[in-house]
């Protein structure tokens, strides 16, 4: 137990987990391709979640290491004949030594021009995606020519497992990184950055090192997008993907292992049942972000003791010691 | 290059860049003395365009038309802009969260997106100027369209009016005096959270002002919003944020630069802002600065 920690920090991702493995069994075919299309969004949550949650480093750029990731999967699928798992694995690389690379100046910024160039990043890839036309077809994007081997049309079972498996493993690997002296080092320097550098914390090492490798699980979640989508384009750099994943952490819970996970999911559904009648998703979203953020901006599950209910009950909480405040306010001056 | 093409050139490229001051001094504005960086403001310029063309369409594309829409749109947006203040973004100033403030006008954005694809569509728009607008003149050869000149009269007038309320009068005194210090203004028996109340709806109304100048160049799509935010971003880091006069030298240099890179690529050329940025930020670490000045406003 020391090892994994509280049970609310990874027992409601591991039982996310537990129920995607059983979707197939459960649901029609089409909410098996739902699962699949989430999948890579609750790794770009928890990539977030990495950088916001536990370093308190708010980057609002998460969508360019997700288009990396998609981009090199497909176009190295494409042109190099690489299998889908090579792809993915040599996607992540360059993503990971993008931010690496890109890390080295962002991660010593002001929090707010991080915010700003994080974001200015992305669209300068989405700028790159559509202009470099001979390698990435510009704005139509690229069709992403799957191998074989993974008999795309016949078992999209078999593809919903592969985008699991290599899902979970991600997700095993960023939780294991939490919950190390680097992690722990990453939430000292998060509450204090002057004291955490004071106890001999390489601050802005361990800031580059959070940074490389939240770009490495928003990029191993693009580069599963492929495999649903099975075509890129250079909207995976919008800003809007970027909100999506810091939406689906708010929603959540921030700084919590399984939170963002949860969130990503909900918000997936969320969208797509107001998708199936309208096309603007946007009102929605937005209300749902103006409500976590004037309500709960931990996060929703901080309201409670980390459980749904809790949650609930929170919320219920909050809005009547609002009221009886006003009450007395009232009563004061009346 | 002949002077012909060097003028037309400059002249576009002054309009461009007061077009990008309009945002940039809106966002810096609103930083500036309420510390909230406002991602709402490319929603807002798109919304101040499509405003535009509503006014425009009811009115008719006549010099009447375009003076309304020119005053009400602003007048328009910043009194909502007001009324966003007071009910939301006042709530948050005590946490002095930045991400905080940073996640509201993010659903700030998405609601007013969503709010003029449900008005409008997602089709796009156009706006059609009164005929002694449209035209151009002849000068050394070189054809300088009229409204690109208006878009610069109109640059350099909202400058001067910037500064002379923000050193002229009583209330910039005060606006400088909460970026210092706004619980001792506060002591001293000063209004703050009207005067807070009244910069942000002047920086939303500058936005949506931009939204308006900058609709008939071009089609009124729902991509003006990024379109026009991240060159505001751009020109409020590269001029130091909260520093007016760095934003217009930026946002002018930019928009010439770009100007005459689009002679030789027009394809590279909405590049500048990133390349100017960098250089920017470059000779600012390797003169020993700190990448971004405090929160000062001029």
């Amino acid at each position: 137990m020391q090892l994994l920690g509280p049970a609310r920090e990874w027992a409601p991702g591991v039982a996310l987990l537990g129920f995607a493995a059983l979707l197939p069994a459960l649901a029609s075919t089409e909410y098996v391709l739902l699962g699949a299309e989430m999948l890579p969004a609750v790794l770009l949550a928890v990539s977030f979640n990495l950088l916001f949650g536990y370093a308190g480093m708010f980057s609002f750029g998460q969508a360019a290491f997700y288009g990396v990731g998609a981009y090199a999967t497909a176009l190295l699928m494409n042109e190099a004949g690489f299998g889908f798992y090579l792809a993915l694995a040599a996607g992540i690389v360059v993503a990971t030594l993008l931010a690496t690379l890109s890390g080295q100046a962002l991660v010593r910024l002001e929090p707010i021009a991080f915010i700003m160039l994080t974001f200015a990043l992305a669209d300068l890839l989405e700028f790159a995606a559509s202009h470099a036309r001979r390698l990435t077809g510009g704005d139509g994007g690229t069709i992403a020519e799957l191998p074989r081997s993974l008999n795309v049309d016949v078992a999209a079972d078999g593809v919903y497992y592969a985008i699991l498996a290599v899902t979970a493993v991600v997700l095993v690997a960023a939780f294991a990184y939490v919950r190390s002296r680097a992690g722990l080092m990453l939430r000292a320097i998060r509450e204090d950055p002057l004291r955490a550098a004071t106890l001999g914390i390489a601050v802005e090492r361990r800031r580059l090192g959070v940074f490389a490798l939240a770009g490495a699980l928003a990029a191993a979640g693009g580069g599963l997008s492929v495999l649903t989508t099975q075509i890129v384009y250079p909207s995976l750099f919008a800003w809007q993907v970027s909100a999506a994943a810091l939406i689906g952490t708010l929603l959540g819970g921030v700084g919590s292992f399984s939170g963002p996970m949860i969130g990503a999911v909900l918000l997936s559904l969320v969208n797509f049942y107001v998708g199936r009648s309208s096309t603007n998703t946007l009102l929605i979203d937005g209300g749902v972000l103006l409500a976590i953020v004037l309500v709960a901006p931990r996060g929703v599950l901080s309201l409670g003791s980390g459980s749904l209910p809790g949650a609930l009950v929170g919320i219920g909480q909050r809005l009547c010691s609002r009221l009886k405040e006003r009450r007395a306010r009232t009563g004061a001056t009346g | 290059m002949s002077l012909a093409t060097f003028l037309d050139q400059l002249f576009a490229g002054l309009g461009l860049g007061f077009i990008l001051f309009f945002s940039a001094a809106g966002l810096n504005l609103v930083w500036g003395v309420l510390g909230v960086m406002n991602f709402a403001a490319g929603a807002v310029y798109m919304l101040g365009a499509y405003l535009a063309t509503s006014v425009i369409a009811r009115v008719g594309a006549s010099t009447l038309g375009w003076l309304l829409a020119l005053l009400l749109v602003p007048l328009l947006v910043g009194a909502a802009g007001a009324l966003v203040e007071v009910l939301l973004l006042r709530r948050t100033y005590r946490q002095r969260d930045e991400n905080q403030q940073f996640m509201l006008t993010l659903a700030l954005s998405y609601l007013i997106a969503g709010g003029v694809v449900l008005a409008y569509g997602s089709g796009l728009r156009s706006v059609s100027l009164p005929g002694w607008l449209s035209g151009s003149w002849h000068l050394l050869g070189a054809t300088l369209p009229v409204y690109t000149l208006v878009v610069i009269v109109l640059g350099v007038l909202v400058a001067v009016a910037i500064w002379g309320l923000l050193y002229g009068t009583r209330m910039g005194l005060l606006t400088r005096a909460a970026v210092d210090d706004r619980a001792m203004l506060s002591m001293l028996g000063v209004n703050v959270n009207l005067l807070y109340t009244g910069v942000f709806a002047l920086g939303i109304a500058l936005g949506a002002f931009g939204g308006v100048v900058d609709a008939p160049n071009g089609a009124v799509t729902t991509k003006l919003e990024t379109a026009a935010l991240v060159p505001a971003f751009i020109v409020v880091v590269t001029g130091g944020l909260g520093n007016m006069t760095g934003a217009l030298v930026a946002a002018v240099s930019i928009g010439v630069i770009e100007s005459f890179v689009t002679l030789r690529s027009p394809t590279l050329a909405p590049l500048t802002p990133y390349v100017v940025m960098t250089l920017v930020l470059l000779a600012r670490a390797l003169a020993g600065q700190r990448q971004l000045p405090d929160r000062v406003v001029v």
